[in-house]
């Protein structure tokens, strides 16, 4: 009997993981270089932690996690320039009308960003969220609502 | 608002073939590292244990001449005692075993690689081919299942042909595990014999300093392979 692999693959999930990870990278700290080296770091910790999983769920949760936590880390670290330009929206490679929709998810504050990507985005439940970010579901549907009501709102004054 | 246009709009963001290539290969050189890192801290560990065990104190108590251990250190006939003792010890979690045989201190970590960690042994009389020809190397072994290994190994032969053919049929591992142990083992060949530059250690004959060759082994062709471990002397 093979014992179970103590080294992670990092090409699998590399190739598997990458782009989800760089999107919501990208959402949360709204530029590409600050997006990339979130996903660099994230699977740099996937390899040295080498930590066990169910199943393919359990490991992209965990992933995610350590990404959005990664971000934080950066969107703390320039806590004085919060602020990301349009430019920098189109720089992560979107078209005009895309770099609009991006431009207002990035301006939500972080607590809503990441709720609202993995909802939209990433397709997850509720009390899904609530598991991979370790807050209650309640909280996720609260910040979900909150979201989309800042969202409609800076899309109401844009339209203006 | 259109809520629906969001994930459109986020799936146009891509990661670069050439990125990913790139993440795939700083995770490849920090998984060696953190390897080399993981490996080397307990054995750093182990080292200092030694320096203790060797002060003039302890050499002192090993000495012939010591009366309280004349008893278990019996004249060898090279004029140093024999001294066979073991002292075992937790430090970082893993398992420190130090022995002391024949003067030799041997370090090992973890119970697990008490049997094979330092000692490579040969599983069968090789004959007339090399040293390499019989042994499986503790680096290897900790690609597989301890107690399974335990039981293939009494199993194998000289007939079978090379010890590591066998273990890699046997085992089915793959050319890139192969290749990730055969680098561990050369990294532990350089770190414990090394080679000075007047050439390879007095104490150490080729035989000893000898790696695998992938390329050889992976043809599963055991006539060749037969061939390329010839001992020298044939």
């Amino acid at each position: 009997m093979r014992k179970e692999k103590l080294i992670p693959d990092a090409r699998r999930v590399v190739k598997e993981y990458g782009n989800s990870l760089y999107r919501l990278c990208s959402v949360m700290t709204g530029n590409r270089e600050d997006a990339d080296d979130a996903v660099q770091e994230c699977f740099l910790k996937y390899v040295e932690k080498a930590p066990q999983f169910n199943d393919e769920e359990h490991e992209k949760a965990w992933l995610i996690r350590v990404a959005s936590n990664i971000c934080k880390d950066i969107l703390r670290k320039r806590k004085h320039q919060s602020f990301v330009s349009l430019d920098e929206i189109r720089n992560l490679g979107t078209s005009e009308d895309n770099a609009q929709i991006l431009e207002m998810l990035v301006s939500l504050e972080d607590k809503y960003r990441i709720v609202i990507h993995l909802h939209y985005v990433e397709g997850y439940k509720a009390w899904e969220i609530a598991s991979v970010i370790g807050i209650t579901e309640a909280a996720v549907k609260k910040r979900l609502q909150r979201g989309r009501e800042a969202l409609r709102e800076i899309y109401e004054k844009e339209a203006r | 608002m259109d809520f629906e246009k969001i994930k459109p709009a986020v799936d146009e963001i891509q990661l670069s073939e050439i990125r990913q290539e790139r993440i795939i290969e700083a995770c490849e050189k920090h998984k060696k590292k953190s390897f080399n890192y993981k490996l080397w801290i307990p054995v750093a560990v182990a080292a200092m244990f030694v320096v203790v065990i060797f002060s003039p104190g302890f050499i002192f108590r090993a000495s012939k001449s010591a009366d309280n251990m004349e008893a278990e250190a019996p004249e060898n006939g090279k004029g140093f005692g024999y001294l066979a003792d073991s002292y075992a010890g937790e430090v970082n979690d893993e398992e420190i075993y130090v022995a002391v045989e024949d003067c030799i201190t041997q370090v090992v970590v973890s119970a697990q690689s008490q049997t094979n960690a330092v000692e490579v042994k040969s599983l069968f009389n090789s004959g007339v081919y090399r040293k390499i020809y019989s042994v499986i190397p503790s680096q290897f072994a900790w690609l597989v299942d301890f107690e399974e290994y335990k039981k293939w190994e009494k199993s194998v032969s000289v007939a079978g042909g090379m010890a590591m053919l066998q273990f890699v049929e046997h085992f089915g591992i793959t050319r890139e595990e192969f290749d990730y142990a055969n680098e561990a083992y050369a990294s532990y060949i350089n770190s414990t014999s090394g080679c000075s530059i007047l050439g390879k250690p007095a104490n150490k004959s080729e035989e000893e300093l000898e790696i695998f060759n992938a390329e050889v082994i992976y043809s599963f062709d055991k006539d060749r392979i037969n061939e390329y471990y010839l001992a020298d002397y044939n």
